[in-house]
């Protein structure tokens, strides 16, 4: 069976989209054996975008093939239709090895947040309360995911900001959740306010929504290591995360701050790269990112 | 459309229209994303090779090899307007030019055989302007003399801007296997072209070429402005010539008539 990775943090701006982008060729690359999704839940669709490209996301978009089309179909307008039904294979144009990385997706648009919100309102209407919406949706996600789970080793999910309808389904139902974040003050402050929003349910305690399987894998994004305050702030979360409970696990491999991964988003949209050029001097970080990824998840639970 | 077929299909789709060349791993990501399934390399090779024998595509070596997109010809005209005019929509217009008024005014004497055939597409490939457009044979039977005359006519169509020197010189060069050769253009009335005329005339004096002006296919208005001077080929060259030109059917009529000629 396959995992599910989600790929998260309530702040804005700290690499969730990249990192998506890159585990997801990393792990193609790893084993051409094994099939990769990602599912886009952010209404930005930035990960749809850096996958298909232009014209097959606006082509997807066109032809309904999106989550927020699956969320309309299957609880607007109770269309018996399967999350796999929105799949599109062979999305990516990334090659390693003479193979083109086996990249599916379920792409996103800008609909989502709306689909979401109606969705919401049109079932507070019919007498739902918020946390009833929230297990509904988790149940759905359990439902749908089986399925996929069967054809794809990895099904990475790209989370929005914040927290909406799909992304804190798809929080809690992941095998394993990937929190990226910067090491800096305010990234840290957003990553004690999510982990303890999941995690420990301090905002809700009377919630009845599964918690993660596992605790939050940090992965230190955006890392400078030249600047004072970076050093520190992985220092300390080293410290916490080695810790004789530790409230989080952190990734020993750092994606550091660096102008191939800008330019790696856009060509891997517009050009038709090799894993390797593509990706540079990162190769072996993500590689090592990968092994910790894949060892995370035989952990049992 | 499944499996070879699907990929080929996708392959030229995708293929720039200008035969910009691509390469071939680009071309199979872009033809996995465009059918939404991975084609593997064997796949993608026997799709590319297939539509290479076809000629459909070019193959280009180095960084992985490169394939392009071969223009294939327009296909046949429809409808037929004067601006429209090419070489190939003439030809039945000169065809039956040939079998009827060009015949009467070689004025040849009653009992004579003449054979006409479109020839453009059968010989060699090789050699330069080896394929005239059309053939005439005609084979005629004297009233005193013992023989019979045999002369051929190759003729070179060409349409209205095609008109040229270089044109003449390849009625010219289909002398070696002929006895007169004629340049058949095509020049409506008030055409730009007419301004090539004189020109094209001389030089089909100089080499004692027939010049033979379409003016109006539809209407058959033929002009000949020149009659060819008979050229003294060797008669082994025409024999080659006819041999590996002429239909079988149309070898036949001419041996019949030979025979029915020698009987009498």
């Amino acid at each position: 069976m396959g995992h599910v990775i989600a790929v998260a943090n309530m702040k804005g701006g700290v690499g969730k989209t990249a990192t998506v982008i890159m585990l997801s060729h990393a792990l193609a690359a790893d084993d051409s054996a094994k099939k990769v999704l990602i599912m886009d839940v952010d209404a930005q669709a930035s990960a749809s975008f850096c996958t298909a490209g232009d014209a097959l996301h606006t082509e997807l978009i066109e032809g309904g093939l999106t989550t927020d089309a699956f969320l309309e179909d299957f609880l607007a307008k109770n269309i018996d239709r399967t999350l796999a039904g929105y799949v599109r294979p062979a999305a990516s144009n990334v090659m390693h090895n003479g193979n083109v990385l086996d990249i599916s997706l379920i792409a996103s648009s800008p609909a989502l947040r709306n689909v979401e919100r109606g969705l919401i309102h049109a079932l507070t209407r019919s007498g739902y309360d918020m946390a009833r919406i929230e297990a509904e949706m988790c149940s759905i996600m359990v439902a749908h995911l089986g399925e996929l789970r069967r054809k794809y080793a990895y099904i990475l999910v790209d989370c929005a900001p914040g927290i909406s309808l799909m992304t804190e389904a798809a929080i809690r139902v992941a095998d394993l959740v990937v929190v990226p974040t910067i090491p800096d003050y305010l990234s840290v402050l957003g990553l004690n306010a999510f982990r303890r929003n999941v995690w420990n349910d301090l905002v809700d305690a009377d919630s009845k929504l599964p918690k993660p399987p596992r605790p939050a894998h940090v992965l230190i994004t955006r890392r400078r290591s030249n600047v004072n305050s970076h050093q520190q702030t992985v220092a300390s979360l080293s410290a916490q995360a080695q810790a004789r409970r530790p409230d989080f696990k952190l990734f020993r491999s750092m994606i550091p701050e660096a102008a191939v991964v800008p330019v790696a988003l856009e060509k891997t949209a517009t050009d038709f790269p090799l894993f390797l050029s593509l990706w540079g001097n990162l190769v072996p970080e993500l590689q090592s990112l990968v092994n910790e990824v894949k060892s995370a998840l035989s952990r049992r639970t | 459309m499944q499996g070879k077929d699907e990929f080929e299909d996708a392959l030229l789709e995708l293929l720039p229209s200008d035969g910009t060349p691509v390469l071939n791993r680009v071309m199979r990501v872009m033809m996995s994303k465009r059918i939404g399934r991975i084609i593997d390399a064997n796949a993608y090779v026997e799709a590319r090779d297939h539509l290479q024998q076809l000629g459909r595509i070019g193959v280009t070596r180095g960084q992985g090899g490169k394939v392009f997109l071969i223009a294939q010809p327009e296909p046949a005209e429809t409808t037929i307007t004067p601006e429209t005019w090419s070489e190939a929509a003439l030809m039945p217009f000169l065809g039956n030019y040939l079998s009827e008024a060009f015949q009467d005014e070689l004025d040849l004497p009653n009992g004579s055989t003449v054979v006409v055939q479109d020839v453009s597409r059968v010989g060699p490939r090789e050699g330069q302007w080896t394929r005239p457009d059309f053939l005439l044979v005609s084979l005629a039977r004297l009233m005193f003399m013992p023989q019979q005359q045999l002369d051929v006519h190759t003729f070179e169509l060409k349409a209205e801007y095609g008109g040229s020197v270089q044109s003449v010189h390849e009625a010219l060069a289909q002398t070696r296997f002929s006895h007169f050769g004629h340049l058949v253009w095509h020049l409506p009335e008030g055409s730009p072209t007419e301004a090539r005329l004189d020109e094209i005339e001389g030089q089909c004096a100089r080499h004692g070429i027939g010049l033979i002006l379409m003016r109006d296919p539809v209407a058959a208005r033929f002009e000949v402005r020149l009659g060819p001077v008979r050229h003294h080929t060797a008669a082994l060259d025409i024999d080659g010539f006819l041999v590996s030109r002429l239909s079988t059917d149309n070898q036949q009529v001419l041996k019949a008539a030979l025979r029915l000629g020698s009987a009498l």
